[in-house]
């Protein structure tokens, strides 16, 4: 059962797409994120109406951002980083070629994985794509399977999955939300 | 080279099923033979399932990252015998900026290798800022063993990955340009018979030897479980029997040993409370903060600044 807590960002979010900002995407800092859903958002200082090129100015989320709202969401266990040094010994990915990225594993006695890679470029998503599989190959051996007999059943149901430039795998238990959290921060 | 077995070691052991926390010892498997042939690293599965030799795989092309340029590390001293430190001792220890360096510099280019409780090692320093920790470069699995070391590349295997694939260590340890390696492997071994895990040791470090000439090798001994909490056939007793075996072993090819187990040991030949996550074997903070101290001082026991 998902364990939900309340965000208060994420009221914040209903506001920004209520309201006429032309924003595709939650706002999260200043007046318009701890704006209700019944006050008017504040139009910016010169009163001109947002257009499409603000829209386009904005950053889109990073992969930071996105498990930042998963942990938010869900009490995951003790998950460790893996740094530049770290993915490319581990999964052979170069930094160079990424935009963000989170490769969290839990602690040797689980199989939890968060990995959310955005390429800069679409040509590399394959290459990603493929050494995602290796990971969930690995722990979908038999040996593996016994060793987290707990959550075999996760692993087996685990997926690597693309969005655009987004390579993304999660085992984990909450791997759905996690997905529609990811899709959420990508539309 | 592998030694060959013709001469009377026929090993019985049972299907390799599982890993840490499985009671092997209740668990009906399929016998297994273990024949090493001369020049080859064969094991002839009961099933008549052939494990190795085997082609290596095509490497797939590595990403090429251009290395900083570092110093030649300081001449370390070969290994000689067992390094056994207390826990007190160990925290004891000071080191000034040189020796931290020398300390430092001593494990450029080096790589553990082993199980599940190594993994927790390896999340301790990915944890860590500490440059030491940084500097330590890892291939760990889960239930990975000096059995299941020997596995083919493919469905089967868990060989820890290297950028994105599986290999056998002798063929991944090279790709990093280590110059040395340090081995915690036998818990998930002892299971399938102390005595076949012991012999198995040499002939894994003389695979990956012969694939990077001059390595330089440590044996971490391996831990023990919490007091009454051995399951099957990964029991202290065999632990410590094995780690007895592996250390003359290591005494006579003058390789590194750390005896990683008593140091974290309750005095009475189990893993102490303090340092077991799991009530099991796995291992703590403070457990590999003990870890870290150790790796420390038996490099400067190498460098001869201790």
């Amino acid at each position: 059962m998902k364990m939900r807590k309340v965000s208060g960002w994420i009221a914040a979010a209903a506001v920004c797409l209520l309201a006429a900002c032309g924003s595709e995407k939650p706002q999260t800092e200043g007046a318009k994120a701890t704006a209700t859903p019944t006050q008017q958002v504040q139009q910016p200082a010169d009163d001109a109406a947002p257009t499409e090129a603000d829209a386009v100015e904005e950053e889109a989320a990073t992969a930071q951002e996105i498990y930042d709202e998963i942990c938010a969401e869900y009490s995951l266990p003790e998950m460790y980083p893996q740094d530049d040094n770290g993915i490319l010994n581990a999964y052979g990915l170069d930094a160079a070629k990424i935009e963000s990225y989170v490769c969290m594993e839990a602690a040797e006695t689980r199989a939890d994985r968060v990995f959310i890679v955005m390429l800069k470029d679409a040509a590399d998503v394959a290459d990603v794509e493929t050494k995602f599989n290796n990971v969930l190959g690995q722990l979908s051996s038999q040996d593996s399977l016994d060793y987290y007999p707990d959550q075999a059943d996760v692993i087996t149901s685990a997926s690597v999955k693309t969005k655009g430039n987004t390579v993304y795998l999660f085992i984990s238990e909450y791997a759905d939300g996690m997905e529609e959290i990811l899709l959420d921060a990508l539309n | 080279m592998v030694r060959k077995t013709g001469l009377g070691l026929l090993l019985l052991l049972t299907a390799l099923l599982g890993g840490c926390g499985k009671d092997t010892g209740d668990k009906a498997g399929q016998p297994v033979v273990l024949d090493i042939q001369e020049g080859t690293y064969a094991f002839v599965r009961g099933d008549g399932e052939k494990v190795g030799p085997w082609p290596s795989p095509t490497p797939t092309p590595v990403v090429v990252v251009t290395p900083t340029p570092v110093p030649e590390p300081e001449p370390a001293a070969p290994a000689q015998g067992t390094t056994s430190i207390a826990v007190d001792e160990l925290r004891a220890i000071q080191y000034s900026a040189e020796e931290e360096q020398k300390i430092q510099d001593f494990y450029e280019n080096t790589v553990f290798t082993g199980d599940s409780v190594l993994l927790g090692f390896r999340n301790y320093c990915a944890r860590s800022g500490d440059p030491l920790c940084k500097k330590l470069e890892f291939l760990a699995s889960g239930s990975y063993s000096l059995h299941n070391a020997f596995v083919e590349v493919g469905e089967k295997s868990i060989h820890p990955l290297y950028q994105g694939q599986q290999y056998p260590l002798w063929e991944s340890i090279p790709m990093m340009g280590a110059k040395r390696v340090f081995l915690f492997f036998g818990i998930n071994d002892v299971s399938w018979g102390v005595q076949d895990a012991i012999n198995l040791y040499p002939l894994l470090i003389e695979r990956i030897q012969e694939a990077a000439p001059g390595i330089d090798v440590t044996i971490i001994s391996a831990t023990y479980t919490l007091a009454g909490a051995g399951k099957g056939g990964i029991n202290n007793a065999n632990l410590a029997e094995f780690n007895e075996g592996v250390a003359k072993v290591a005494a006579e090819r003058g390789w590194g040993f750390i005896d990683m187990a008593n140091t974290l040991s309750d005095g009475n030949g189990n893993l102490a409370p303090q340092y077991c996550s799991d009530s099991f074997l796995h291992e703590t903070s403070e457990a590999y903060d003990v870890w870290y101290l150790m790796m420390k001082a038996y490099a400067a026991e190498r460098l001869g600044i201790r």
